[in-house]
């Protein structure tokens, strides 16, 4: 099964890198085809995404991407980059363009890519995990209830001591000055109304700490 | 230190969940910009329903780190996001206008809470990873992450 993978891989990068080589330097492979769009729509938005270097950079990654690949350098990094590519690539092929053999094309890279990244599933294991941490610790933070974020601003019932709490509104108070005096117009109010749920679950998981408290 | 990191997040999900609201239920009016070629990969952008995903996936990762679900792989999946509001407000909008600090702001947060949990992305770096789908079976040869990186 290794093996077949590892064909997957190699065939997959060395797809990526022609097709994306052909594009930056189409005077190498003049046999390669021209792709024109047929809904004006999927012209208008390749033709905007090529004016404005989007397309560029979305090349790029697929090309390095895929030299990662046929090389077997740090495959799960270069698939997780390619991802959000292939499903841009695929919603274009398939809800605009609406070709049947250009979605076909881009429904197979984007389940190869998917395939691929399911056979290196144990290297995303850390983006992947999910505890009372929220799927890790942040630099800084360790274990200990009070001392990391889903303790205080997300958990009312994590039974972190009531000092933590002063720190935490300290932090949420810090956050909520920021879009008051800072962020200009709109996005300061909405910003603000978001924050109000932490700051109900720190106000929540204050009163539980001094309850116990009183109560020990 | 980690005081910093629940500033940056407390500002950043506050940032990303009205901004992804904002395109189902109008809180504000959403900048078209103010250059031909943003107006244009906006209007593109808009039309094509591609803004739609871009908008949920701000949405949910916002609402993910707020309430502190699976916080690294919400980080790394509204990465290219991030990225593409940073290009558009730096080379389309104009690299010395409001847009810009805007733009940097937004990567800015979202590199800044990556690296913050960068243990979590450490395996991504596995230089020579062996494959082995989940269902196949047969894993003892195939070797944990870190054997394969040593």
């Amino acid at each position: 099964m290794t093996r077949v993978l590892d064909i997957l891989r190699i065939v997959l990068g060395a797809i990526l890198v022609i097709t994306s080589l052909d594009w930056f330097m189409p005077f190498l492979m003049p046999f390669m085809p021209d792709r024109d769009f047929a809904d004006p729509m999927a012209a208008q938005l390749v033709g905007v995404f090529t004016t404005s270097g989007l397309l560029a950079v979305a090349k790029f990654i697929l090309l390095a991407g895929g030299a990662l690949l046929v090389l077997d350098r740090v495959v799960p990094l270069a698939l997780a980059a390619m991802m959000p590519v292939h499903v841009c690539a695929a919603h274009i092929a398939v809800f605009v363009e609406g070709d049947a053999l250009l979605a076909a094309l881009a429904l197979a890279l984007l389940a190869a890519n998917g395939l691929l990244m399911l056979a290196y599933l144990p290297h995303y294991k850390g983006v992947l995990e999910s505890d009372r941490h929220g799927g890790g610790l942040a630099d800084g933070e360790s274990a200990t209830e009070g001392d990391y974020y889903n303790s205080l601003f997300a958990n009312p019932f994590s039974g972190a001591p009531a000092k933590s709490y002063l720190a935490g509104f300290a932090v949420w108070a810090a956050a909520m000055w920021f879009f008051w005096y800072v962020v200009p117009f709109t996005n300061g109010t909405t910003g603000m109304v978001t924050l109000a749920y932490p700051g109900v679950i720190l106000l929540v998981g204050l009163v539980n700490a001094l309850r116990k408290g009183t109560a020990d | 230190m980690q005081y910093a990191v629940w500033f940056v997040r407390l500002v950043y999900a506050g940032w990303m969940i009205p901004a992804g609201l904002n395109h189902f239920y109008q809180l504000y009016p959403q900048p078209l910009g103010n250059q031909p070629i943003s107006i244009a990969v906006f209007t593109a952008l808009l039309d094509s329903g591609l803004f739609t995903v871009v908008k949920a996936v701000e949405l949910v990762a916002g609402v993910m780190l707020l309430v502190g679900w699976r916080v690294p792989l919400a980080l790394i999946m509204v990465l290219p996001v991030s990225f593409t509001v940073w290009y558009w407000d730096t080379e389309l909008q104009g690299w010395w206008t409001a847009s810009a600090i805007y733009g940097w702001a937004v990567v800015g947060c979202n590199v800044a809470l990556l690296l913050a949990y960068w243990d979590n992305y450490r395996d991504f770096f596995t230089r020579h990873a062996r494959p082995h789908l989940p269902w196949a079976g047969g894993a003892g040869d195939e070797g944990s992450a870190m054997e394969a990186q040593a």
